[in-house]
Parts: C-alpha cells; sequence; structure tokens
C-alpha cells in the first residue's frame, strides 16, 4: 500500500449491484440525493488567494429505511455536506433533494429530524416549551401537539425536568432534549451530526439503541461520525469522504479488503493513511476518533 | 402565519425573562416619582416638568428596548448556534425574520403600554385629567415608532456582525432623525452644492422618525392630533417598515450559515 | 451613669473600669473634635453660595450650561412647547415676530402667529408641523385648552433648577419673582429674591424686585427703603459710567416706582422730586414731565403703561 495505494479512487458498488439497497434504484427515489454537489468558500481575506474548495462533486443517495454512515477525517467536508442537505449553504453548483424536493424548500424539511452536533436551544426556555415552539412550527395540529410532547418527552425520559430550564440542565440532559425535538414530527428521515459526540458511554449507548430502534421503525437515519465502531454496529450502507470528495460507497462489508477485520482499516487505507509514512498523509491521526 | 407567530412568541418569551425592561421600568418610575417628590415653589400642581422627565425616560427606555432587542435577535442565534435546529424545521428564512420583527414589536408594544399607563397615572395625579384619545395616539405613535427601529435594527443585524456596532450606528441614525429629521430641507438650502443636494436625497428618502414623536403636544396639553393624520402616519411607517424588512429578508435569504 | 453606678460596676468587676473610663474619654474627644471642626466647615460652606450643592460640585463651571438650558426650557412652556431652533433661525427669519424673538428686530409680538415657521415648503414640512407645537402661544393668554387656573406655574421649576445651576444668573430671579407675584405666590417670591441677593449682594434689579415684593405686600416703607438702597447701588455703579453703558431702564424703573410709593404715602413733594430725577435717564421725558405736573397740580401719581412699570421679565426671552 503506501502513497500509490492512498490516491486510488476505491471502486465502491453502485446502488444498482445488487447490494442491500441496490434492487431499490430501480422502483423506489431516493430519500435524499445530491448530485454532483459542489462548495467553494471565498477567502476571508484578500490575501487568501482562490476559493478553498470544500465539497467537490459529490453525488450519492440514500434510500428508505436505511442507515446510511457519513464518515470522513475533520476537514473532509462532512459538515458543509449537511450544511448544503440542511438549506444552511447553498451549493456552488450541482443539487440536493429531499424527498424529491430542493433542499432549498423549506417544505422539504417537513418529514426531517435533525440532531445537531452540540446542544444548540434557546437556554431561557424550558423543554417543554422548546417542543411546543416546533411542534407549531412543524404545523403539529393543537389538539395533537400536547400528546405528542408528552410522548416525545417520556421517550428521552426527561420527566419533571421538562418544566424547568434547559439552562440548569446536564449535558446529557440536553443531549436528550436534542433528541426529543428530532423526533417531534415523527420524522421519516433524521439526520443526525455526530450524534454521541461528547457523550459518556452511557449517553452513546442511549443514541445506538435509538438509531437502532428507528431503523426497526422503517426510519431512513443519516448520519456523520467519528465513531467508526458505532458506524460499524449499526449502519447499512457508508460513505467516506476525504478532502472533499468521495471516496468510497456502499455496505461496509463491500469497503474492505481481504485480510481488513475492522472499518477502521478500511476507512484508513480508503483514506490512504499509513502509519509509518506520516508525510504521505495530510491528515494527523490525531483527527481520527477511536 | 403560525410559523412567524411562533418565532415571535420565543422572542417575547425571552424579553419577558430578561431583566432589561424590569429594571428599565424601575428606573423610570423611580427617577420620576424621585423628582416629583420635589418641592417647587409649594405648588403641588406643577405637572409638566414631570411629564416631560417621564416621557423622555420612556423614550430612551423604549428605544433602548428596541433597539437592543432586535440587534441581538439573529447574531445571537447564530453566535449560539440555535439557528442551526431552528432553519432545519420547515420554515423559510423570511418567516424567521418576520417572526422575529413580530416578536420585537410586540415586546416593545407591551412594555411600552406599561410604561405609558405609569405615566397616565402620574399624569392624572398631578392635572386631574384624563386625556385617553391624546395618550393612545402618543401611544399607538410610540409604537410605529418602535416597529420602524426594530426593522431597521434587524435590516442592520444582517449587515453588520456586531451587535455593538449595529446598535451604535441605528441609535445614532435615530437620534439623528429625530433632532434633525425636519431640519433638513432648510440645512441643504443652506449648504448648497453636492452637500446641499444629498442632505435633499436624505430628506426625501430617509424616514422621518420625528413625526411619531408627539411628547411637546402632550407635555403641553395640546389638542388631539386629527386621526387622518394618524392614519397617514400609520401608511407611513407601514411603507418604510416593509421596505426595511423586506430588504432584510432578502439579505437573510443570502446569508450564509456555517 | 453617676459616680456612684461607676463605682458599684467597678467593684462588681475590676476590669470593666478602665473601659468604661476609655470610651468616655473617646467620646469626649470625639465631641471636642465635632465642636471644634464644624464652625470652619459651615464657615466655608456659607462663604460659597451653593457649595454644599452636589450638583454644581459635580458639573463645575460646565452647570452655566445646564442653567441655560433650564431658562430656554422655561421660555419655552411660556409658548406651551414651542420654540424656534437654530435651524428655523438659518431660514432668515422668515417673519417679523420670529425675527422679534430671536431678538434681531424689536419687539412685535402680535400677528403672523399662523405663519410663525413660514410657509409650508412641501408635504413633508406641512405633515411634520401636526406633530409639535408649531402655533405661538402665551401661557397667560391664549394658551392651548385655554388661559387661567394658574398653568404659569408650570415655568417655575425651570427657573429654580436654573438659578440653582447658576447662582449668579439674576434673570432668574426676577423672572421668577415676577410669576411667583403674578400667581399670588408673594411669599415665595420674596423667598426667591432674597436667594438670589445671598448670591448676588447689593444687585440692583434684585432689590427692585425685593422692594416690588413689599410694595404688593402694602409694605409701602420697607418698599421704599429697598427701592433707596437700589438707587443708591446704582449710582455707586452707574454713574462713572459712559451714558451708553449704563443701565438706565433698571434706574428709570427705580425712580418711578419711588415716585409711586411715595405718592401712595402722600409725600407729594418727595414724589415729585424721584419724577424729577427720572427725566435726564428716561427714554420718554415728556411722559414723565406730564406727570409732574399733574402730581404737582394734586393728582395722585399711577403708574405709567410702559414696560418700564409693567413688567420686569414676563416673556423670559425677551
Amino acid at each position: 500500500m503506501g502513497l500509490v495505494v492512498s490516491c486510488r479512487v476505491v471502486p465502491w458498488p453502485r446502488a444498482s449491484t445488487g447490494f442491500a439497497f441496490g434492487h431499490m434504484s430501480g422502483t423506489i427515489k431516493p430519500i435524499l440525493s445530491a448530485e454532483n454537489l459542489r462548495v467553494e468558500y471565498r477567502p476571508t481575506s484578500r490575501k487568501g488567494g482562490g476559493p478553498k474548495v470544500a465539497l467537490n462533486g459529490l453525488t450519492l443517495a440514500v434510500y428508505p429505511g436505511e442507515v446510511f454512515g457519513f464518515l470522513g477525517p475533520n476537514g473532509a467536508g462532512k459538515t458543509t455536506t449537511m450544511n448544503v442537505l440542511l438549506g444552511f449553504t447553498p451549493p456552488t453548483s450541482g443539487r440536493a433533494t429531499i424527498f424529491g424536493s430542493d433542499v432549498r424548500d423549506p417544505s422539504s424539511r417537513q418529514r426531517i429530524g435533525y440532531l445537531p452536533e452540540l446542544t444548540y436551544y434557546y437556554k431561557f426556555l424550558t423543554a417543554f416549551e422548546l417542543l411546543r415552539f416546533y411542534a407549531k412550527i412543524f404545523g403539529i395540529p393543537a389538539a395533537q401537539r400536547e400528546q405528542r410532547i408528552e410522548e416525545a418527552i417520556q421517550l428521552v425520559e426527561l420527566g419533571a425536568a421538562a418544566r424547568r430550564p434547559i439552562r440548569t440542565y446536564s449535558k446529557g440532559m440536553q443531549q436528550r432534549v436534542g433528541i426529543a425535538q428530532a423526533l417531534i414530527n415523527n420524522p421519516d428521515l433524521l439526520i443526525l451530526d455526530e450524534p454521541t459526540s461528547g457523550l459518556d458511554p452511557i449517553g452513546r449507548m442511549e443514541v445506538r439503541r435509538l438509531i437502532q430502534r428507528l431503523k426497526k421503525e422503517g426510519k431512513t437515519v443519516f448520519f456523520s461520525s467519528h465513531e467508526l465502531g458505532e458506524v460499524e454496529t449499526v449502519c447499512d450502507r457508508v460513505a467516506i469522504l476525504f478532502q472533499g470528495e468521495l471516496k468510497a460507497l456502499g455496505p461496509i462489508a463491500s469497503l474492505m479488503s481481504p485480510g481488513e477485520t475492522s472499518l477502521e482499516q478500511a476507512f484508513l487505507r480508503i483514506i490512504g493513511f499509513t502509519p509509518n509514512e506520516e508525510s504521505a498523509c495530510p491528515i494527523s491521526p490525531l483527527s481520527l476518533a477511536s | 402565519m403560525s410559523h412567524i407567530s411562533a418565532v415571535a412568541s420565543v422572542v417575547i418569551l425571552e424579553m419577558i425573562r430578561r431583566k432589561d425592561v424590569y429594571v428599565l421600568l424601575f428606573l423610570t418610575a423611580l427617577i420620576t416619582l424621585a423628582l416629583g417628590a420635589v418641592n417647587f415653589f409649594g405648588d403641588p400642581k406643577i405637572a409638566r416638568y414631570l411629564k416631560e422627565v417621564c416621557l423622555a425616560l420612556i423614550w430612551v427606555s423604549s428605544l433602548v428596548i428596541a433597539v437592543f432587542t432586535a440587534a441581538r435577535q439573529i447574531p445571537s442565534e447564530k453566535e449560539s448556534r440555535t439557528l442551526f435546529p431552528l432553519l432545519a424545521k420547515p420554515i423559510s428564512r423570511a418567516q424567521v425574520m418576520l417572526g422575529k420583527f413580530l416578536g420585537c414589536w410586540l415586546a416593545c408594544a407591551a412594555s411600552l403600554a406599561a410604561f405609558y399607563v405609569f405615566f397616565a397615572i402620574l399624569s392624572a395625579t398631578r392635572e386631574g385629567q384624563w386625556p385617553v384619545a391624546n395618550y393612545v395616539q402618543a401611544y399607538w405613535l410610540h409604537c410605529l415608532f418602535c416597529g420602524l427601529v426594530a426593522s431597521l435594527t434587524l435590516l442592520g443585524s444582517v449587515w453588520f456582525t456586531a451587535v455593538s456596532s449595529n446598535a451604535t450606528i441605528i441609535l445614532a441614525f435615530v437620534g439623528a432623525m429625530l433632532v434633525l429629521g425636519r431640519h433638513l430641507h432648510k440645512v441643504a438650502m443652506k449648504t448648497g452644492g453636492l452637500a446641499g443636494n444629498l442632505l435633499d436625497v436624505g430628506y426625501y428618502a430617509l424616514p422621518h422618525l420625528e413625526w411619531f414623536d408627539v411628547r411637546d403636544l402632550i407635555i403641553h396639553n395640546w389638542p388631539r392630533i386629527d386621526w387622518d393624520v394618524i392614519a397617514k402616519d400609520t401608511l407611513y411607517a407601514f411603507a418604510y417598515g416593509g421596505c426595511f424588512l423586506a430588504l432584510a429578508c432578502w439579505r437573510f435569504r443570502r446569508y450564509a450559515i456555517h | 451613669m453617676t459616680h456612684a453606678d461607676t463605682s458599684t460596676e467597678s467593684a462588681k468587676s475590676p476590669g470593666a473600669a478602665p473601659e468604661l473610663g476609655l470610651a468616655g474619654l473617646l467620646f469626649a474627644a470625639a465631641f471636642t473634635l465635632a465642636l471644634f471642626v464644624h464652625p470652619p466647615i459651615y464657615e466655608f460652606q456659607g462663604r460659597r453660595p451653593g457649595a454644599d450643592d452636589v450638583l454644581a460640585r459635580v458639573l463645575g463651571d460646565g452647570r452655566r450650561l445646564f442653567a441655560n438650558h433650564c431658562y430656554l426650557k422655561a421660555d419655552a412652556y411660556y409658548h406651551s412647547g414651542y420654540y424656534p431652533t437654530i435651524f428655523d433661525d438659518q431660514q432668515g427669519h422668515q417673519t417679523a415676530h420670529m425675527a422679534a424673538d430671536a431678538g434681531v428686530v424689536q419687539e412685535q409680538n402680535t400677528g403672523e402667529e399662523g405663519q410663525f415657521l413660514g410657509a409650508v415648503t412641501d408635504w413633508i414640512d406641512g405633515h411634520s408641523r401636526k406633530h409639535f407645537p408649531s402655533s405661538h402661544s402665551h401661557l397667560d393668554e391664549d394658551a392651548p385648552g385655554g388661559k387661567g387656573a394658574g398653568v404659569e406655574r408650570e415655568i417655575l421649576p425651570w427657573l429654580e433648577l436654573s438659578a440653582n445651576l447658576d447662582p449668579q444668573w439674576v434673570e432668574n430671579y426676577t423672572v421668577g419673582a415676577f410669576w411667583l407675584r403674578k400667581l399670588g405666590k408673594q411669599a415665595e417670591a420674596e423667598r426667591f429674591v432674597r436667594l438670589g441677593l445671598e448670591s448676588n449682594p447689593g444687585n440692583v434689579e434684585l432689590l427692585f424686585e425685593l422692594g416690588r415684593c413689599r410694595f404688593d405686600a402694602a409694605d409701602l416703607e420697607r418698599a421704599r427703603n429697598i427701592w433707596e438702597q437700589g438707587w443708591v447701588r446704582w449710582r455707586a455703579r452707574e454713574e462713572g459710567r459712559p451714558a451708553a453703558e449704563q443701565n438706565r431702564f433698571t434706574a428709570t424703573q427705580l425712580l418711578l416706582h419711588l415716585a409711586l410709593v411715595e405718592s401712595r404715602l402722600g409725600r407729594r413733594e418727595k414724589c415729585v422730586e424721584w419724577l424729577t430725577r427720572a427725566l435726564p435717564i428716561a427714554a420718554s421725558p415728556d411722559q414723565i414731565k406730564k406727570r409732574i405736573e399733574e402730581v404737582r397740580g394734586g393728582l395722585p401719581f399711577e403708574p405709567i403703561q410702559s414696560p418700564a412699570l409693567e413688567s420686569s421679565g414676563k416673556d423670559a426671552h425677551h
């Protein structure tokens, strides 16, 4: 392996080649698709040179009912992709759709649940008020709203604490509020951005259990993560992004070469990281979690 | 509309839970009552100086509330990243902006109502009269003023990154318009040349915020303004406020969040 | 505590006696120090008018700016909130009335009330004028809502504030006293003028106003004494100056009021004497000559209808 291998694009199975979801491509439309997405950032200073390419020609599709892992080292373009898919950042070129609607159309987010990496909620509100606010935005009828909020609160086991301001919560409790708000509209697609980042082992286990439960309920989950072990446990398919380009896409088994025993080994090979030749890889091993 | 009202309700809840308005109301009441306790030549009926001080404090407080409430909305959402989960919901950026405006405006109107009730009671205890129509006119014009200032500040908040720079610029502009607004044309005539032409453009193009300040009429017990004048003021404020909000929505649509 | 008590206490607890003695000594020392220090402090305060005023100490000489603002406020209040701005003056004093108010031409306080700001230049100007007091009126004549009920009282706080901020500004006291007298507050007027005299000892205008207060209170002898003192001080201050620099207006007021009070006291010769002294300095000597003849003919001297006897500062900015 080494430098030569690291620059090789690993052939990845197309959706029509008979893997777990391959058969769907002909009959079922993808829930989420990106076609040739390119995102460029203008330099912040005049000395910064030309535009920085954060994402280059990303094409992928996520089908109903699958758990899709979106992997890549720091700076690979995962967050940029998430930002484009959620309409935060407009793509320089290319197109992204969710449920067939352009991601810039707010109605495309009607059936989405989004859990950000860190807890970003109005700290002066109680969990109950926050969930009511989001329920209103989802247009949940008033008659069902309170019941839906109660269910979400019970699901994440917030209990009486739901009536306290969020600023009084521990980090774990805030993450539970995040999960509750992501589920308040009973979404068909969940987009989770580093859902286990910064959580203790119990919190990670709970999130993993939640993803598995959602999978059983037939929900589609699209999540980015550094936790390769976790991805290996729950994902049907993964995409590996490196330096803004898609390096691999497919079921985990298809990405493994003979002799590789874990996703981590496959991941490191695909992104061209070799521990003995640090100069061959522009990223530091420290930036890879687990 | 439900999206807009939902966002507005969060803005109002935030203001209710912050201490700013209570502090300003308390300070206004305290300073006014302290001045009311001053004995001028043993005459307890002297009222107008007290009305003037009270209204001046109300105006300063309302300006502070309107500017700082509106100025922090978008930047603080961006800074605390609460904008991410919000915009990941089926809500357009224009709806977020309009909801922010509605929330700021209603919050200002509600706090102003408390200030004006205090003023009316104070005035009645001194002068023994309740010119309700005059007070309603003054209150409504003041609300329109706060709406205009809030919309302008929201527009500034998507142009300027720092809350402080936006607030400073808006406060300077509002202060200048209140003092100079109706004189710009006279100054332009006196100045002449390019500077005069620019001042004249400003006179016709900038919002005349001083129209909404009828404190002197209230203080000196002038008769109420004709209602058709109030209607014209309302249309004027809605037109300018609408323009500012349209610009703010347009700018916010192109606002990259990452 | 008596001596006997102290002895008993000492007997009960041997350690208490020195403590009590020390406390007594400290108390005596503190009391002595207070007695020693207090009079000089009092004297120090008394030598500087307004020295105990925190506002004056904080603002320093800058307080005169605020005093000017308060004085102008009083004037604006007299006009029910209307007051021409520096920008209005920039218009070249569109009306004679405005020019009079700005002090450019002599008083012309009638007419043009509707066009005080000049002709409407455009729709913005026209609409703007409906939102602030844009017509000229006086509190005691044609104030909005009608005059009466002592509404003139509203200007008083600003005059008192102005006087507090700048105690050497004599007009604050004279204008304030004028309105207080007009509102029937003779005692308050006199107190205010005396306050002014504390800061401006021997000021002729204030002595004249003080005499008016006593005159209104029917204390004619004291009024005469005060005005005589005023006349003496005027002569001492002004007679050495060139005629053009003399404050003849105040002198005429003093002399005519002295004539008036002598007439009321039935001393016709003294009345004629004061009127004769007024002849060389009065603005209208012919009228005074006529009055001298009337008094010599046995008629009582009545106030002449002129600013000299009418007002010492009714309109604050005039």
